[in-house]
């Protein structure tokens, strides 16, 4: 019962900065027009801008919806692609010496560079299709899956692995049975932080020749001076960044259960 | 009160009066304030460049700061942030001047021909042309097609009146969004089925044995001609700068429409120093296809002043793009006071 109260608590507290957020908006554009509704509409534009993307296909040519299908078909391979490549190299990096010392160095040099960055040669190497934009986040799961796998063996006491030794396990049986079930609550973590990564890398992968898709919407709009549309794409990335990551907790407690996952 | 306290308070509200007469700027003379002008390094933006490298802009006691764009959309955002003053720019100016903030003060650039759409030889488009259509393709081959260029530029207003010529909506082919250089480059390598696009890369294609399947003034049916507009309440608290940078505008213009060697020769040296290298017969081909307004051309019955922009609003309204409510605006934006006064010699 306690618990309860508490949460109902939490939500009337998260709902409150919601909802004081969207009055100070209201106040500054609407109300005391602080600044100009063409340089950055009030909440009240957004919405109806809003309702009106749902259903219509102007200014840029598909609905809100057509757009968001089409970014999470590219999001969604991207990240797959990211995470079924970076979880098991951060997981023998960290296992085996070898592999650490082959891919790390190559590592190290390509993860700071920006997604962004590799777009031309992506267009020369793989064309403008769908691809070439899921390799753009690609890179952003990939790293953030990699590191937070690495980091999750690598956290495997030592103690544990004594346990599993002097009970005559043999190195496999170590990693399947005690390292990655230890890491998994990091890994989880970076499955998280590249689902975030990867749904952000979504404006700059459609930089890249694209015609459908959240950030083509924002492009477009953007080109035609529709600070409007570009807020309603923003917030629609936001949303759907948010629902999906909570998708992913659920998927998370259910599987790391009992692993420090409320 | 002392004499001497008496005749320095008299010398004091004698200077305290006189001092902003002293001080006061010329009505006439330009204030010498930073004026922010954004425009791009082609054409539109070459007479620009002309006046700040001869010293005009500083010879009229304007202080000019040229910022370079690579298209007009962000300079229409950088017009909204208020981080310019002026604007010379392209079709893509409707987009502003429909927000009803601007005032269209000149004419700019005037495109005749040259910004084109490309198909490969191959391409069942450049195979096929409607009966009484100047330009290629059908309803057929054209419908499905990928056309890669830069969104709300005139080479995507072409796009769409292209595929509208065959009764097809912006629905029935697919604008892919990319810079003039990347399109090129993808185009080049395979990628999209048609691209459309503006000199040098237009002619580069041509060169290289890519069919033209549609020419902008095949659609549009007369020259596109470019805009000079500037932050609203300038023209209130600067008008004399607006009318010192309009004179030096169109005194670039004639010097370039009058000495067409030293046009290439500015020109080449400007694009290369900005990123776009151009070759000799780039340059003539530029020469025939975009041109200049002067003084004597201005608010001519061939170029009504801020013709093509009240002409294509209506398009951009009609395809969503812009809000029917602001579509009054791009007309009530056009101030011709300064070009009047300009010809009128004054």
């Amino acid at each position: 019962m306690r618990d309860d109260n508490r949460r109902n608590q939490y939500f009337l507290v998260s709902l409150a900065s919601v909802i004081t957020v969207l009055l100070v908006w209201y106040a500054c554009i609407d109300v005391l027009e602080l600044k100009s509704q063409i340089v950055f509409p009030g909440p009240v534009k957004i919405f109806r801008t809003f309702i009106l993307k749902l259903h219509t296909r102007s200014p840029d040519g598909a609905t809100l919806l057509s757009h968001l299908g089409a970014s999470l078909k590219v999001t969604m391979l991207g990240y797959l692609l990211g995470a079924a490549a970076g979880i098991p190299l951060g997981i023998a990096m960290a296992w085996n010496r070898l592999v650490d010392r082959l891919a790390k160095p190559l590592f190290d040099l390509l993860r700071p560079i920006p997604g962004i960055a590799w777009i031309p040669l992506f267009i020369l190497l793989f064309g403008i299709g769908t691809f070439s934009k899921a390799l753009v986040i690609f890179l952003s799961s990939f790293v953030a899956c990699t590191v937070n796998s690495f980091t999750g063996i690598r956290q495997t006491k030592d103690v544990h692995l004594w346990v599993g030794n002097v009970f005559g396990a043999t190195r496999n049986q170590l990693l399947f049975r005690i390292a990655v079930p230890t890491a998994i609550p990091m890994v989880f973590t970076g499955l998280r932080v590249a689902l975030g990564a990867s749904w952000a890398a979504l404006v700059a992968a459609e930089l890249l020749a694209s015609n459908v898709g959240l950030g083509y919407m924002i492009q477009q709009s953007r080109a035609i001076s529709r600070t409007d549309i570009i807020i309603v794409g923003m917030l629609a990335i936001g949303m759907v960044g948010a629902i999906l990551d909570k998708i992913l907790h659920a998927v998370e407690a259910r599987v790391a259960k009992g692993m420090n996952v409320r | 009160m002392t004499k001497c306290v008496r005749m320095a308070l008299a010398a004091v509200l004698f200077l305290a009066a006189a001092a902003p007469t002293a001080f006061a700027a010329d009505p006439g003379r330009a204030s010498g304030r930073k004026l922010r002008v954004g425009t791009m390094a082609i054409a539109p933006g070459l007479p620009v460049h002309l006046a700040e490298l001869n010293g005009y802009f500083k010879d009229a006691g304007l202080n000019i700061e040229i910022i370079i764009f690579p298209t007009g959309a962000p300079i229409n955002e950088a017009m909204a942030a208020d981080e310019l003053d002026i604007a010379v720019s392209g079709m893509a100016s409707v987009y502003a001047l429909a927000t009803g903030r601007y005032t269209y003060i000149g004419d700019g650039c005037i495109t005749l021909e040259g910004q084109a759409i490309y198909a490969r030889k191959d391409s069942p488009i450049a195979k096929t042309k409607e009966a009484g259509k100047s330009f290629l393709g059908d309803t057929a081959t054209v419908r499905g097609a990928s056309i890669l260029g830069p969104l709300a530029t005139s080479v995507h207003f072409m796009a769409i009146k292209y595929a509208e010529s065959f009764g097809l909506t912006d629905g029935d082919f697919k604008m892919v969004s990319m810079d003039y250089p990347q399109a090129y480059q993808a185009f080049i390598t395979g990628q999209g089925d048609l691209a459309a696009t503006i000199t040098p890369y237009s002619s580069q294609l041509e060169n290289a044995g890519y069919v033209k399947v549609c020419d902008l003034a095949d659609v549009m049916g007369a020259p596109l001609v470019d805009a000079v507009y500037v932050q609203k309440n300038l023209m209130k608290t600067m008008r004399p700068d607006m009318v010192a940078f309009l004179k030096c505008y169109y005194r670039a213009c004639e010097e370039l429409i009058g000495n067409p060697d030293m046009r290439k020769s500015v020109a080449k040296k400007w694009y290369a120093s900005e990123g776009r290298n151009y070759t000799d017969a780039d340059l003539d081909v530029e020469l025939q296809r975009q041109t200049y307004p002067t003084l004597g051309t201005l608010m001519s019955k061939r170029y009504p002043f801020g013709f093509t922009m009240t002409n294509i609003v209506g398009f951009f309204v009609d395809q969503g793009m812009i809000p029917e409510e602001n579509r009054d605006n791009v007309a009530a934006s056009l101030d011709s006071s300064i070009v009047e006064g300009l010809k009128a010699g004054k």
